[in-house]
């Protein structure tokens, strides 16, 4: 049976102690680290490749701004993806208000509509964005489980590492938000 | 489809961790979704079959190259910002001094207790479905925060059964817990039905859930 690894040995935690000594390749090292999976749930998230991964440069320039916030208490991948999950709702919702265009809502219409209802905005975005949208209707609890599960392609027991919760837990937020994601999809067709 | 044929579906949807004592346990809470799984599957793979493009090389060095860009302060900036700053800082003492005389002398209205129903997963772990619920007849909107969520309100919804209470059900790890309800958006009140209430030491008062 593997031991519990101590906190000075995660990697994460060590990169970011040296980081806050000023060495910012640190930095860098903890970007290469979950880079990768904080883009595909970006990804996911927006469908377009230049704006994900703009997005994605927007976490991680947060997290390094916020660094101070940061105690420690939890995993850095907890705290990185919770950024990453409330930069994805913020564009999201930024989209549905019209404020921060995206590209494929610009490539679709030239003149883009003001303030689109809801409905109007899943048919233009098509499927995707009807799923998209009845995710980010659900409430959060439920709105993580299933973002991380299905749009950042995690197992149960990676999930649990990035958010803190235990497994079975995980599982039930998974199942019940699966039920209320359907409901709102019917309300969305 | 039949029966078994859609139990099939939502064992794919669900993943192979589920156990089949976990699938029923999920079944039992959400009776309809083996019937849901074919189709909630399709959306899925509609959203997976394109492919997520592989990030440049450089990605780590351009997030770098931006944190550099935006080291260098702008000192006219700097010296324009001292009363947007003042006035900042002047509506947030008036704010906390309103927020807490709210808090403070408007007594949040009794309601139902707070229910957890205890649930344990193949692995042993216990989940407890806490359903936080408080009576509330003149609010038009209610919501929990707290430590489970990260502070961020979640909406809680009309009781169809009982005039005047918002409710939900929210699934948690065992642990203790400290949250607040917020009514319309603004006014942050304790629950009544929590096993402790506590300041928080901003002026505050919290709810403790000890699970």
């Amino acid at each position: 049976m593997d031991r519990p690894k101590s906190p000075s040995l995660d990697p994460d935690l060590e990169a970011l102690r040296r980081c806050r000594q000023g060495d910012r390749q640190a930095f860098a090292e903890l970007v290469e680290r979950h880079q990768n999976g904080v883009f595909r749930l970006i990804h996911r998230w927006v469908g377009q490749k230049e704006r994900a991964e703009e997005l994605a440069q927007d976490v991680f320039l947060k997290a390094f701004r916020d660094l101070s916030n940061f105690r420690e208490e939890s995993k850095f991948s907890t705290w990185i993806y919770q950024i990453t999950l409330n930069r994805c709702r913020d564009y999201w919702r930024s989209q549905r208000r019209g404020s921060e265009k995206s590209f494929v809502h610009e490539a679709i219409h030239s003149q883009p509509s003001e303030d689109p209802s809801p409905e109007t905005e899943a048919v233009s975005l098509g499927e995707a964005g009807r799923l998209r949208q009845a995710l980010d209707e659900l409430p959060g609890i439920y709105r993580d489980a299933l973002s991380l599960r299905y749009f950042g392609d995690r197992n149960y027991e990676e999930m649990s590492e990035i958010s803190g919760e235990g497994v079975s837990n995980l599982k039930m937020r998974v199942a019940r938000g699966l039920a209320q994601l359907r409901k709102k999809l019917e309300e969305l067709k | 489809m039949s029966p078994e044929e859609e139990k099939e579906k939502l064992r794919e949807l669900l993943g192979a961790a589920f156990s089949e004592e976990e699938i029923e346990t999920a079944l039992t809470l959400e009776p309809d979704l083996a019937a849901a799984a074919g189709a909630l599957l399709e959306e899925f793979s509609a959203l997976r079959s394109d492919q997520v493009p592989p990030l440049p090389a450089d990605f780590a060095q351009k997030v770098l190259g931006r944190l550099e860009a935006s080291d260098a302060p702008s000192p006219s900036r700097k010296s324009r910002s001292f009363f947007p700053k003042l006035a900042l800082s002047s509506a947030l003492v008036f704010g906390l001094v309103a927020w807490f005389w709210m808090g403070y002398f408007r007594a949040p209205v009794m309601g139902p207790p707070l229910s957890v129903r205890e649930a344990v997963g193949s692995d042993r772990q216990k989940v407890f479905f806490v359903r936080f619920a408080i009576r509330q007849p003149a609010a038009k909107q209610v919501a929990v925060a707290g430590d489970f969520n990260q502070w961020k309100p979640e909406a809680l919804s009309p009781s169809s059964e009982e005039e005047g209470v918002f409710a939900v059900e929210l699934p948690l790890s065992g642990g203790a817990y400290s949250y607040s309800f917020v009514v319309d958006g603004s006014r942050w009140i304790p629950d009544p039905a929590a096993d402790r209430i506590v300041e928080d030491g901003f002026g505050q008062r919290n709810s403790v859930l000890n699970l």
